[in-house]
């Protein structure tokens, strides 16, 4: 006699709306180096915690500076990735969280077009263009 | 001999403390944490007399370096706004590692955070040292932890020990992985049987749990530098020579300067 076997996971199980902060990161990464001939670049990095918290890194890099690295800030998030944390500036604690996608896509927006972002890429640019 | 000095300086406006300690020790390489005083400003004060301070370039927003060395001979690597590493290549002698950080605080972090930052901080040193091709490094500043904290000497956070016997060693393995020592002085200027004051910060909590005095300035050096180090050169700063950093119960004195209390040393180069 056949048995039929059981299946209780939902048809829709690997269709999420949510855009992971990883990829939104690396999008904006990829847009640096094509914004600055290459001169500066970016790149993502991602580690885990041990208590499964993700760590992402968003680095300036300076190819024509033996490869400087500038860590411009940071993101920690869960598995259910919102909420997050974000690290920026030198401020000792977290410097924003954000609820959701919306709220971190606005505040990347904020940070890559704060001061702060722009004078250390012009800063790196200027030293590169010497 | 290159002297050096570690200080944050807690947001205050002492630029001429500072600079009375840079006169006073010759100090070659000066390091400050949480400063708010205008470049301009702190190099019009460091070079009223005969001195010729610069600010080599970097883009860490939490530590700046003063030297009377030419901004030409540091090559920043990789920075944060936490920590930079810097590549100090002195003409004719051999080049170092040199890291300043101030890490994160115990008042928005917790332990494994601050565990955490260590581990990345310590893996950023692996990567520079073997693109440098030397592991002549030495690391400074406030790192919120005392020496006996993970953060400090945990295998795979700075693995930072207390004996120049160990570190010697170079690494430790665990679990199939090489971990380089760092050598930690700091262990030997805790408490009342040291020239210097207890610790170079004084926090009293209320709790059970109380340590008071705390040593979160500190310097740690690879096995690669210990015998260019001279731990008689090692000194916790509680005077400028004209005031004292300290209160008449003798703890830091924020009226006339910082919470914490500046470190000297040296390094035979």
């Amino acid at each position: 006699m056949e048995t039929q076997v059981r299946d209780f996971w939902p048809a829709n199980l690997a269709i999420i709306d949510v855009l992971a902060p990883v990829g939104i990161l690396r999008e904006q990464a990829a847009l640096l180096g094509q914004k600055t001939k290459n001169l500066v670049e970016a790149e993502v990095t991602t580690s885990t915690h041990h208590d499964g918290t993700i760590m992402l890194q968003f680095y300036l890099v300076v190819p024509a500076m033996d490869h400087y690295r500038y860590r411009l800030f940071s993101v920690n998030h869960g598995a259910e990735l919102y909420p997050l944390d974000i690290y920026f500036g030198s401020g000792p604690g977290p410097f924003s969280k954000a609820a959701n996608e919306q709220d971190f896509i606005s505040q990347l927006k904020n940070i890559l077009s704060s001061e702060k972002t722009k004078r250390v890429v012009g800063s790196l640019l200027a030293q590169v263009q010497q | 001999m290159v002297k050096f000095l570690f200080w944050n300086i807690n947001r205050k406006p002492i630029e001429q403390i500072v600079a009375n300690l840079a006169v006073k020790h010759k100090i070659d390489v000066l390091v400050l944490a949480e400063n708010r005083i205008l470049p301009e400003t702190l190099l019009r004060t460091l070079n009223q007399g005969s001195s010729q301070y610069h600010i080599p370039l970097s883009n860490c927003e939490g530590i700046v370096i003063c030297s009377r060395f030419s901004r030409n001979f540091f090559k920043p690597v990789f920075e944060t706004d936490h920590w930079t590493i810097q590549r100090l290549m002195l003409p004719e002698r051999a080049e170092i590692l040199l890291v300043a950080v101030h890490l994160i605080s115990k008042l928005y972090a917790s332990p494994f955070d601050q565990i955490e930052e260590c581990k990345k901080l310590a893996a950023s040193i692996e990567e520079e040292e073997k693109r440098a091709g030397h592991s002549r490094t030495i690391l400074f500043g406030d790192l919120n932890m005392n020496p006996f904290e993970e953060g400090v000497f945990a295998a795979a956070a700075l693995n930072a020990t207390m004996t120049k016997q160990i570190a010697r060693r170079k690494t430790r393995s665990m679990s199939n992985r090489q971990y380089s020592f760092f050598y930690n002085p700091m262990w030997g200027h805790f408490g009342d049987r040291t020239e210097g004051p207890p610790g170079t910060y004084y926090f009293a909590k209320s709790g059970y749990a109380t340590l008071y005095w705390h040593m979160f300035d500190q310097v740690l050096l690879r096995p690669d530098l210990i015998d260019l180090f001279r731990d008689e050169e090692l000194r916790v700063l509680t005077s400028d020579g004209n005031e004292s950093f300290l209160s008449g119960k003798g703890l830091p004195n924020t009226t006339v300067a910082s919470d914490h209390l500046p470190i000297l040393f040296s390094l035979e180069l």
